[in-house]
């Protein structure tokens, strides 16, 4: 009550000085303006790179609208390299680590969460202890099992190392916790089996972790660059990133061309993150706590 | 209670063991992955890391000759420095100008979540891309240099210069991070209960204390989180340098990483690889224990 009272009295002036901002604070959100540009510049030093002539790249002055406008730029990249392979690669690495990451995820969450037996506790900080391990550590490793699998060079090489992340298991199984056991009892109740209650009950109701590490999956595969530098030989086998890369080494100086690539490198990501930011955010915050 | 009314009716199992046996199942597979995917390949890690292996021999058992090889080998010298000073330069500049974005940008104004929005979106793009954009941005004839001109003598030749091509990728490395930590703190932040506030301006405290006896002191698990977790991220940097220097000017800006994937993949130095990669994980987890630790403390709610 007294509270309340406080509140509105200081209401008032808080509302005639809305609009006279004290000059520090005005300085201080010119500067964050400001930072928010410069910030930009890249990607804006991106985008229209990509749709210059290659002689207007360097242009002095610098030509902040590209002129003339060349949108030939991605037929001509797509030309020279088989960008629209990598893509479609890309796609198929990132769809499928995805799928199976967050179903084996919420699926080892689920075990985690709601049931109880011999050698769980152990089972569950063998697994969150692969945390500690830098894929550097074991990237030697990695390579010779799947030379030995014979999937040098293949979809399964590129997915399956990543189908199941530590991280995963251990943000579903937080969120499952939450999730009251009488939802599975009425279910039980129902006939339902105990694989059917994680279909019908546990996915249904864990939706926001879902997406947000589905989102992040997404995103470590469709930017991974060293696994494939390690397993990939074959040039229609590369994944975007890679394919970039080797498109620099190859035509270093097709700045155009390269913007170009860039730009379609970044479109599947940069639709994500307009249309699903809440999520990215969460994730952050979320990694941040596991790391 | 539910449960007995569905448990009993099959194969004479009572319910508490078709319950482990259920639950033993859902966590099993994940485990074999890991065992297959992430055990085995540390031990065998370590295995290597003991022996002359090189893809095309037998292993040969060589004792700590690898381990000592680092002591002597002048180039992995120059990987830890050129690691250290990419991690310290980085940090630093990093959590300052993260925690003074996300001091702001939690307040409540017009355009914030816009500004957010900018600052974030570095984070979305590839390190191979934002690698292939900087490098022509700090091209000779680029737009930094260009913009730069008017203002200095001599424009600096940001990547073919040994002494500035360091700083270069300090530069787009902070950059591209600021974003992920801001977002970080903007959340612990947010975790500070506002009657902290309200009681000290009851108190008569003016916004410099509140900050100073308030913020900071409540925010430090969160920036040593931060410290820790962008210590781990940046000791394993490797794409900024594979896709824009190669680790030039003459290892420059060659990082322990890029190293250990030249010695495996290109030298064929598997063993002394392995070697540098264990020492690297043990570095690793000894943070990563120093992060289990700070999370623990990060729970705790203020009552």
């Amino acid at each position: 009550m007294s509270k309340r009272d406080t509140e509105s009295r200081s209401d008032s002036p808080e509302r005639t000085r809305k609009w006279a901002i004290a000059p520090s604070k005005m300085l201080i959100y010119l500067t964050m303006a400001l930072g928010a540009l410069v910030f930009f510049l890249p990607i804006f030093y991106m985008l229209t790179g990509s749709l210059k002539q290659s002689s207007d790249i360097f242009k002095v002055p610098f030509q902040w609208i590209p002129s003339p406008f060349v949108p030939e730029n991605y037929t001509e990249a797509m030309k020279v390299a088989p960008f629209g392979r990598y893509f479609l690669n890309s796609l198929i690495v990132g769809v499928f680590t995805t799928l199976l990451n967050v179903f084996f995820s919420a699926l080892t969450g689920y075990g985690f969460a709601k049931y109880n037996f011999w050698g769980k506790k152990f089972l569950f900080i063998a697994i969150l202890s692969t945390l500690m391990i830098p894929f550097q550590a074991i990237m030697v490793p990695l390579y010779i099992i799947v030379r030995d699998f014979s999937w040098l060079n293949s979809y399964l090489g590129l997915i399956i190392p990543w189908s199941l992340s530590a991280f995963g298991v251990f943000l579903m199984r937080q969120f499952i916790l939450s999730i009251p056991n009488e939802l599975m009892d009425a279910a039980r109740i129902d006939g339902d089996s105990e694989l059917g209650i994680f279909w019908h009950v546990i996915l249904p109701l864990s939706k926001t972790p879902l997406v947000t590490l589905a989102i992040f999956t997404f995103l470590d595969s469709w930017n991974n660059l060293l696994w494939p530098l390690i397993i990939i030989t074959k040039p229609e086998m590369r994944t975007v990133s890679l394919g970039l890369t080797e498109f620099q080494t190859l035509h270093g100086t097709s700045y155009n061309l390269l913007m170009a690539g860039s730009t379609v490198a970044t479109i599947p990501i940069l639709i994500l993150f307009i249309f699903l930011q809440r999520y990215f955010i969460r994730g952050v915050v979320l990694s941040g706590l596991k790391g | 209670m539910a449960m007995t009314t569905t448990g009993s009716k099959k194969k004479g199992l009572n319910i508490y063991t078709r319950q482990r046996l259920w639950g033993l199942s859902f966590v099993l597979p994940a485990f074999i992955f890991f065992a297959i995917f992430a055990f085995y390949p540390m031990i065998n890690a370590l295995f290597i890391s003991f022996t002359d292996y090189t893809l095309m021999n037998e292993p040969n058992f060589v004792g700590w000759e690898n381990y000592a090889r680092m002591l002597t080998d002048a180039r992995f010298k120059i990987m830890i420095n050129n690691t250290l000073g990419f991690v310290i330069g980085s940090t630093i500049p990093t959590i300052l100008i993260s925690l003074g974005l996300a001091l702001v940008l939690q307040r409540n104004f017009i355009g914030r979540d816009f500004l957010r929005t900018l600052y974030f979106l570095p984070i979305v793009f590839s390190g191979v891309v934002v690698s292939i954009v900087w490098r022509l941005l700090y091209h000779p004839q680029g737009l930094i240099n260009t913009l730069l001109d008017p203002i200095i003598q001599s424009t600096p030749r940001w990547i073919t210069d040994s002494d500035v091509a360091p700083w270069a990728l300090i530069i787009l490395n902070i950059w591209q991070s600021v974003g992920f930590y801001m977002v970080i703190f903007i959340a612990g932040l947010q975790n500070i209960p506002d009657d902290f506030y309200d009681a000290a301006r009851v108190d008569g405290a003016n916004s410099a204390q509140s900050f100073w006896y308030i913020t900071l002191p409540l925010l430090k698990p969160t920036t040593l989180l931060v410290t820790v977790i962008s210590i781990i991220n940046f000791f394993q940097t490797f794409t900024y340098q594979y896709v824009m220097t190669k680790g030039g000017p003459s290892d420059a800006t060659n990082v322990i990483s890029l190293y250990i994937y030249l010695n495996a993949f290109q030298y064929q130095y598997m063993g002394y690889a392995s070697a540098m990669s264990i020492v690297m994980f043990l570095f690793i987890m000894t943070l990563t224990l120093i992060q289990f630790r700070f999370v623990r403390t990060e729970d705790i709610t203020y009552v």
